[in-house]
């Protein structure tokens, strides 16, 4: 009896498992292309790029989109949300891809890796250019002086 | 008999081990277009117990994994979606977006909610209403997903975090490159409710309403988020080690996760300045110690000179060794590295030093450099305090570990949430302190040493998710097992049937969490023949009659089901 509870559980298991590991595909979104080449530098607004060389250039199309989605993703203005109120009274937003978290991460200049969760875009835009942010966070690199 | 019973047992057993997995579906929804994202056909080894043999494929398997981790550990009778793409986010060849996710609705004042008046994530909304409150049909185009997950897929191309990408497996194994698996576990875990929607500049919530999050936030001084106004809450919010989280899953997970030991300067000297101060420890000389280290706290002296322009910084060899010598010497941050203060004083003989901010911040953050020639200790202290502790010298001080406060939590135990001075607006308080060790899957930055665990004893982000209302209910009857359930693993079918026969009466489903199945099953465990088992159907009939919850003609089918039954057998 006990060798058919194990068996039968491991059954269970394995069908739990296999539930699981479905992923569905559904809708496509459009992707992008990026010039990976060229860096992009970005500072309160003031957008800037610099080449493989160092040349300060324009930021392109694609990084200029990027940043602009990541604006709205982490955007905390109810402006544009509604507050949607069903018969039964209960309450609904569609937070429309914004009141999101980001993770970021940067390399310090001995190359270890730093990294902040942040939903601020002006803390992502400064944490992207090097600027302090986490200046707490025990995985950035501590100061020196 | 005997053994007619033990299949019975058997059987209710496998039906409660089923359950007891019953977890929640959490789907993958790929949104990524062909070609692209997790449909990369670009050729990949599997890695790490990730069976993928192309990259897209190697992408969505992480974030099944990850879901499955989550899936695993909560409880849900309604599918969890997460509309996910990899895709191209700002990046530079040395700092990158690795990804961003959250909730896509928030509802308030559904069936089921715990507290009125209060935003629920998406997801948690679904898990305590049974429902899904945004079904497709309801906010078309897009569809009903739960949660949105978007994540880099130029990471660790040339020009995007360059040569630095990240890593697919499923064991952690990640070395020099960034792991998935845990950084979706931390993004899920905001979509699933470990997030607050409030303005942290302004403490206005959300629309006018609390969110489920904030009803577990309280200053230890000041008091629950909830009974502030909103500047007080904004006051709140940067009061670095007093900003707390209440729940009760949180309190009792602390002693379990959370390690003695937070490291301080306590000054023991009677006056102004006694009391015990919150430093930063450095990456260089010893490690403080449980015993630590007591002296007398003095001013190092230097010339003010092209190395440093005080007297105070410590930028040259001390002039008043023979003061600083056998103490703890107290300098000021500025001009030079650290490692040069603090090298100055143990050339003169200090046992320990003190470096004062000279910006204002807290809580202090941590010394860094590196020379190994340095074997003393080391802390920063904030502005304000180092300027105190200099008004007051000389002062006597030890400088060590707090055992009787667990690092990340405050001296009474409840769990410490990031709340830095200045203030980190996307970061603070939707986040443990950093402070927090063992390190923890929802501090703001991503610790390398974190294991994928996210429950007890290694991590305490479950049981704050059980804290805002994910609470664990394996037979998915809406009551918690950990509370009111007095029947886990219920029998949820639609009518109650007898061994095979069924009575047509509807298998109502009490508060407390049982159904009438389930008391029917209670008749048979004590039931040793067919006559007691009868018979106790036969007054529960009576009970749910007498109660109104069945008429006459149920009670007569479920005493008919349960002769026909020829149970116990």
């Amino acid at each position: 009896m006990d060798r058919n509870l194990y068996r039968n559980m491991a059954l269970m298991s394995a069908m739990f498992i296999l539930v699981f590991g479905v992923g569905t595909a559904s809708a496509q979104h459009a992707a992008k292309t990026k010039n990976d080449a060229e860096n992009v530098n970005v500072n309160n607004g003031q957008q800037a790029a610099a080449d493989a060389a160092g040349k300060l250039r324009q930021v392109t199309r694609e990084e200029q989109a990027e940043l602009a989605a990541l604006s709205k993703n982490l955007s905390r203005s109810t402006e544009g949300l509604q507050v949607v109120t069903r018969n039964d009274g209960s309450k609904m937003m569609d937070l429309q891809d914004t009141f999101q978290e980001a993770v970021m991460v940067r390399k310090t200049t001995d190359g270890k890796l730093e990294s902040a969760c942040t939903n601020n875009i002006e803390d992502a835009k400064k944490f992207l250019n090097g600027d302090t942010m986490e200046k707490h966070a025990p995985a950035v690199e501590l100061e020196t002086k | 008999m005997k053994k007619h019973i033990a299949f019975f047992v058997f059987a209710t057993l496998l039906l409660a081990s089923v359950n007891a997995f019953a977890g929640a579906t959490i789907t993958i929804v790929n949104k990524n277009a062909a070609g692209v994202g997790f449909n990369d056909p670009t050729a990949a080894a599997p890695v790490g117990g990730n069976p993928g043999t192309t990259l897209g494929q190697q992408r969505l398997n992480a974030f099944q994994f990850a879901a499955g981790v989550w899936g695993a550990k909560l409880d849900s009778k309604v599918e969890i979606k997460i509309f996910a793409t990899f895709e191209p986010l700002s990046c530079t060849a040395t700092a990158a977006t690795l990804g961003s996710a959250g909730a896509r609705f928030i509802e308030s004042d559904f069936p089921g909610a715990q507290f009125p008046g209060t935003w629920y994530h998406d997801a948690l909304a679904n898990k305590l209403s049974g429902v899904d409150q945004t079904p497709p049909e309801l906010v078309a185009p897009d569809g009903g997903e739960d949660i949105r997950a978007r994540f880099n897929s130029n990471l660790g191309n040339t020009g995007c975090l360059t040569g630095t990408g990240w890593y697919l497996g499923f064991d952690n194994n990640h070395g020099g490159n960034i792991d998935l698996v845990t950084v979706l576990e931390h993004e899920f875990a905001h979509g699933l409710g470990f997030s607050t929607f409030i303005d942290k500049a302004t403490g206005i919530e959300l629309a006018g309403l609390h969110d489920i999050y904030e009803h577990y936030i309280a200053d230890d001084v000041a008091g629950s988020w909830l009974t502030l106004n909103n500047a007080a809450r904004a006051a709140s919010v940067v009061n670095n080690g007093h900003v707390i989280w209440t729940g009760s899953h949180v309190d009792a997970a602390v002693p379990s996760v959370l390690s003695f030991g937070t490291p301080n300067l306590n000054v023991t000297t009677a006056g102004a300045a006694f009391g015990k101060y919150a430093v930063g420890t450095a990456a260089f000389g010893s490690a403080l110690s449980s015993a630590g280290i007591t002296g007398t706290i003095v001013a190092a002296l230097d010339p003010a000179d092209g190395a440093g322009p005080t007297t105070f910084d410590a930028c040259s060899p001390l002039t008043n060794a023979g003061a600083v010598a056998g103490n703890i010497a107290l300098v000021t941050r500025g001009t030079c590295g650290f490692i040069v203060k603090v090298k100055n004083a143990q050339n003169a003989g200090a046992i320990a030093v003190v470096v004062a901010d000279n910006a204002a911040g807290a809580p202090p953050a941590g010394l860094g450099g590196a020379d190994p020639t340095i074997t003393i200790p080391s802390v920063r202290v904030t502005l304000p305090d180092g300027n105190l502790i200099r008004a007051n010298l000389p002062v006597t001080a030890t400088l060590g570990l707090d055992l009787t406060v667990r690092a990340g939590a405050n001296p009474a135990g409840r769990a410490l949430l990031y709340a830095p001075l200045p203030m980190v607006p996307g970061s603070s308080t939707s986040h443990w302190d950093t402070s927090a060790f063992r390190n923890q899957l929802m501090e703001p930055a991503i610790n390398t040493d974190l294991t994928h665990s996210v429950d007890v004893p290694e991590d305490m982000t479950l049981p704050l998710l059980r804290d805002i209302g994910w609470y664990p209910d394996a037979d998915l009857d809406l009551v918690a097992d950990d509370g009111a359930d007095s029947c886990l693993g219920s029998d949820l079918s639609a009518s109650v049937v007898i061994g095979n026969n069924n009575s047509g009466v509807p298998n109502t489903l009490f508060t407390n969490g049982c159904s009438i199945k389930d008391f029917v099953n209670q008749c048979l465990a004590p039931a040793t023949n067919r006559g007691g088992f009868n018979s106790c159907v036969a007054h529960l009939g009576d009970s749910l009659l007498a109660a109104g919850i069945i008429n006459d003609a149920q009670k007569d089918a479920l005493q008919s089901a349960a002769a026909r039954s020829k149970l116990p057998k």
